[in-house]
């Protein structure tokens, strides 16, 4: 039982600033304000004579509540919740579209190899390999997505700009892939290519919103500091 | 026991007390708080949480500036005030110098009757 008696300020702090966040208000900057405020009133206290534990929770209490604290901010910053959950739906909708280019690269590319080096395969390569290949690359986008959504959040992004140009890049990578594959295919379209696939895409895209409406509901609370 | 400042007149002086602050120097939150509760001898009883969206309000309509120093191993956000906010507070001291002297006339006659 020693171990719990042991009063461990750092992370009463952090669960404090989680309490203080629960409604996604705060900051990078704002925690980090109010995690300065708690140690050096926590550190005075004690230097009056308080334990450690006594003197957060003196701390905490004249701060105040998290109900209040996240309506107050609530009110200094009345369009931040909006221009969060925008932000995040924008990232997530241009992420998708970004996923689906990179799922076409992977699938063209490889069918230019197939072409390249086993030219006998490449129907039967369009017909299941290039499947599998595209079911496989957007379960490997949608599992990092995952893992990335809560850094996206935690990163400083001062702006969309780096999301609207890694879009753009990976559309010009697209079209340009897309041209190879139309010449050295030897077909006149892309879509000739991918008209066996279609009713797939459209699944998989249906797939892929489902997914961004998943993940802005589950998510709604994460921040993004977007000055 | 001293009197406590109520909250109404809290809300009211926090702007002109926070920016009177920043114009003897830069500073951060905390220090902020123990200023005042110093100064007003512990009068002025400031929901401290409530301090920090001030400041960003201040700092939204152009008043102060923020920028971040690292102390003690922590980023501290300080905060100073710019030509706007030297300005909105004379016209500040201006009206709070009015009321002053009103309540000030008005005490002082009815003192001066009884």
């Amino acid at each position: 039982m020693e171990q719990s008696s042991e009063f461990d300020l750092d992370l009463a702090i952090q669960h404090q600033l989680d309490a203080y966040n629960a409604q996604g208000m705060l900051s990078p900057i704002d925690r980090d304000e109010l995690l300065d405020h708690l140690y050096e009133q926590t550190q005075d206290l004690m230097r009056q004579g308080l334990s450690t534990e006594e003197a957060f929770l003196i701390s905490q209490k004249r701060l105040g509540t998290a109900e209040v604290l996240s309506s107050e901010y609530q009110k200094a910053r009345p369009w931040t919740r909006l221009v969060q959950f925008f932000a995040f739906a924008i990232i997530f909708l241009f992420g998708l579209k970004m996923m689906l280019n990179l799922m076409q690269i992977v699938s063209l590319s490889a069918s230019v190899l197939v072409n390249q080096f086993l030219p006998e395969q490449l129907s039967l390569f369009l017909e299941w390999g290039d499947v599998s290949l595209q079911i496989a690359s957007i379960i490997i986008a949608l599992v990092v997505a995952s893992r990335l959504i809560k850094r996206i959040s935690a990163s400083k992004l001062k702006n969309l700009w780096p999301v609207l140009l890694t879009y753009l890049i990976s559309e010009i990578a697209r079209f340009t892939m897309v041209m190879i594959a139309t010449q050295n295919l030897g077909i006149t379209s892309y879509s000739q290519l991918s008209i066996n696939l279609s009713y797939m895409m459209w699944g998989m895209r249906a797939i892929g919103m489902l997914f961004v409406l998943g993940m802005l509901i589950r998510h709604r609370n994460l921040s993004l500091q977007l000055a | 026991m001293y009197t406590m400042v109520s909250k109404d007149l809290i809300a009211a002086s926090t702007i002109p007390i926070v920016l009177s602050l920043l114009k003897e120097g830069d500073n951060y939150g905390y220090q902020l708080i123990k200023e005042v509760q110093k100064i007003s001898d512990g009068a002025l009883q400031w929901k401290e949480g409530s301090l920090y969206p001030v400041l960003i309000k201040l700092e939204k309509n152009g008043l102060i500036k923020s920028y971040i120093k690292k102390e003690e191993g922590r980023n501290r956000k300080y905060y100073s005030l710019n030509e706007r906010g030297k300005s909105a507070l004379v016209k500040l001291q201006e009206e709070w110098k009015l009321v002053n002297l009103t309540l000030n006339q008005l005490w002082n006659n009815q003192a001066s009757l009884t």
